[in-house]
């Protein structure tokens, strides 16, 4: 086990540096101007130049400046957005609201997703199965921000159940109708995982067996059946924890919610390099951080992943 | 047939009319059967008709068509089935025009993923060994960014030049090919130990020609149904893109439309549905396609 944890660690290092690596090299290297490439279209004077030069160090080779980039990453030292406020008080504000969102879409996408997505395996073929296999197909095939401006329109803007956008006097009521256009992918791919797993269970030996050892049907899909069926479910949810953190940029957006996802929607909008390439070095941590937790309880709970 | 036949790609199989059933043909068979299938592949076929003949479809051309701010957030009438939008454009010329970048994107980053994803995962698949573990680990770096993130990333970089969807194009091509890479990695090395490989091997064929006409047909049937349902992600990538405001320059983008009608949104939603209903439409169908040639060829789901 101790073996298995060193080298999955060792590989998410080496991922982690390749991965950030790229980034910051499709930032400065590709851009003939790196400078105007984070100031967008707004021009430069000369002591912004300066100012930038400094805090990025363009001024020394690439891979030193991807080491000053890492240390100040990793140390918590994230230099400025383009309007000169410290990277780390935007973020420092902005994470709660994300993470409280983040937290209400995986407690819908658990619920809502597992639960269907059992209900459909242990019936395959029935009218429930068939009818959630269809929606979340078109769930799938409908990309996040369709989604979240249709949501907005009809059930916000025309039928007025929800706020149209962020209203912090509602509590974590404001998070709700955000939550459901952020977790209606992961839901629906849960749900499909959940149906294929249970239904793949349902016809294994050791279900048979449990049967003629005269068990109620109760006890072997309570017992038996899930247990089995909801690693693969566990796992996916787990990196899907990540992916979400990209799909809150876009739903944030849309309503308005000032969290980290809200505040990259604003600073692409803004042109504000800086703050877009830090926030999304951060997302890709998390995002990497995430698949290595994953990773590990799944080699805990399934033995046959860690003696590959 | 199995004593020449080793040096026949699988294709050919299928135009020899007493030849045994292919696993190809079983699954023609299969699809043809399928409603979903036809009704993907109709949409589909409009799609790319729309994106390359937009003017079969629109007598006004959205790329140059005045818009008259008269005609500002006018309803759906005679003439103009999808009304006007903030500008006062007629939408559905819009839309019908808004067909071509998304199209275009799709099939471009599909193209370079597909070479890329056959280039590592035939190398990492066929040899093993150290240069499959190396090229895993590339597989598990460029996993490691959201092909979305990247993309706005490059999109950030070259925003000032005017490179049309090129940007776009490469971003999520360069990025978007570990899956299919994964895919056709495990497909080869299922392959690479097939006997006719191994009889291609001992009659001295080199590797190239053992990889390209021994291996690569088997590979085939997995990667066009990655390929296919990628296209329909780059799409919504692309959309994506337009919407958050670095999709590409100076096109006509469903994606964009639906980040301007969303600003008018308490006057008029139609502006939003329209471009919206299609987008969905398109990425739905390639999805959708995707799925159902998977089935077919996927017998244990039967």
């Amino acid at each position: 086990m101790s073996r298995f944890i060193l080298r999955r660690l060792l590989q998410s290092v080496l991922t982690f540096f390749g991965a950030t690596l790229i980034v910051y090299a499709l930032m400065f290297s590709i851009a003939t101007d790196p400078l105007q490439a984070l100031a967008g279209e707004r021009p430069l004077n000369e002591s912004q130049r300066a100012q930038l030069t400094a805090q990025y160090h363009l001024d020394e080779p690439f891979l030193v400046q991807y080491g000053y980039y890492m240390r100040g990453l990793l140390t918590g030292d994230m230099g400025r957005t383009i309007t000169g406020r410290p990277i780390t008080d935007v973020l420092a504000e902005s994470w709660p609201r994300t993470i409280q969102l983040t937290l209400i879409t995986m407690v819908i996408v658990v619920v809502v997703g597992v639960t269907g997505g059992v209900i459909a395996g242990l019936r395959r073929g029935g009218v429930f199965d068939q009818t959630s296999l269809a929606l979340t197909l078109v769930v799938i095939g409908t990309p996040v921000f369709v989604l979240g401006t249709v949501f907005q329109t009809v059930f916000a803007v025309e039928l007025g159940w929800f706020r149209p956008s962020y209203a912090p006097e509602l509590g974590l009521a404001t998070y709700i109708l955000p939550a459901i256009v952020l977790g209606l992918l992961s839901l629906a791919t849960a749900m499909r995982l959940t149906r294929a797993s249970v239904a793949e269970n349902l016809r294994a030996d050791y279900v048979r067996t449990a049967a003629a050892k005269g068990l109620g049907r109760g006890r072997i899909v309570g017992v038996h059946v899930l247990r089995n069926s909801l690693i693969p479910v566990m796992t996916f949810l787990g990196t899907e924890l990540g992916m979400l953190m990209s799909g809150a940029m876009v739903t944030e957006g849309i309503f308005n919610i000032p969290g980290i996802g809200g505040r990259l929607f604003q600073g692409i909008r803004l042109e504000d390099g800086p703050l877009v390439v830090t926030i999304v070095s951060l997302m890709i941590l998390i995002y990497l951080a995430t698949n290595l937790l994953v990773d590990l309880l799944y080699a805990v709970l399934d033995p046959r992943i860690r003696h590959e | 047939m199995s004593s020449t036949g080793a040096g026949l790609p699988v294709a050919d199989d299928m135009l020899v009319a007493e030849a045994p059933r292919s696993l190809s043909r079983d699954a023609w068979d299969e699809l043809k059967r399928r409603p979903i299938f036809w009704l993907a592949a109709a949409l589909v076929v409009l799609m790319v008709l729309m994106a390359a003949f937009p003017g079969l479809f629109s007598a006004v051309d959205a790329r140059t068509a005045p818009c008259s701010l008269a005609d500002s957030l006018r309803p759906p009438g005679p003439g103009h089935p999808f009304g006007f939008d903030k500008q006062g454009c007629d939408i559905y010329s819009r839309v019908i025009y808004g067909a071509r970048s998304s199209v275009l994107v799709g099939v471009f980053s599909t193209l370079i993923t597909g070479i890329v994803a056959l280039v590592i995962g035939m190398l990492a698949g066929y040899f093993g060994g150290w240069v499959d573990a190396v090229l895993a680990r590339g597989i598990d770096i460029v996993l490691g960014i959201p092909p979305l993130l990247g993309a706005i990333v490059v999109a950030k970089a070259l925003s000032g030049q005017d490179l049309g969807i090129w940007p776009v194009v490469l971003a999520l091509g360069l990025l978007g090919w570990p899956t299919a890479a994964r895919v056709i990695r495990s497909s080869v090395i299922a392959a690479r130990h097939q006997e006719y490989v191994s009889a291609a091997r001992v009659l001295g064929a080199g590797h190239l020609r053992i990889m390209l006409r021994h291996i690569l047909p088997n590979a085939m049937a997995p990667l066009v149904v990655v390929l296919t349902i990628l296209l329909g992600q780059f799409i919504a990538y692309e959309a994506t893109l337009s919407f958050l405001g670095v999709g590409p320059r100076n096109v006509i983008s469903w994606g964009v439309d639906i980040a301007e009608a969303q600003r008018w949104i308490r006057e008029a939603s139609y502006p939003l549905l329209f471009p919206a209903g299609f987008l969905t439409a398109t990425v739905l169908a390639f999805i959708m396609l995707g799925d159902v040639v998977r089935d077919a060829f996927d017998p244990r789901l039967k």
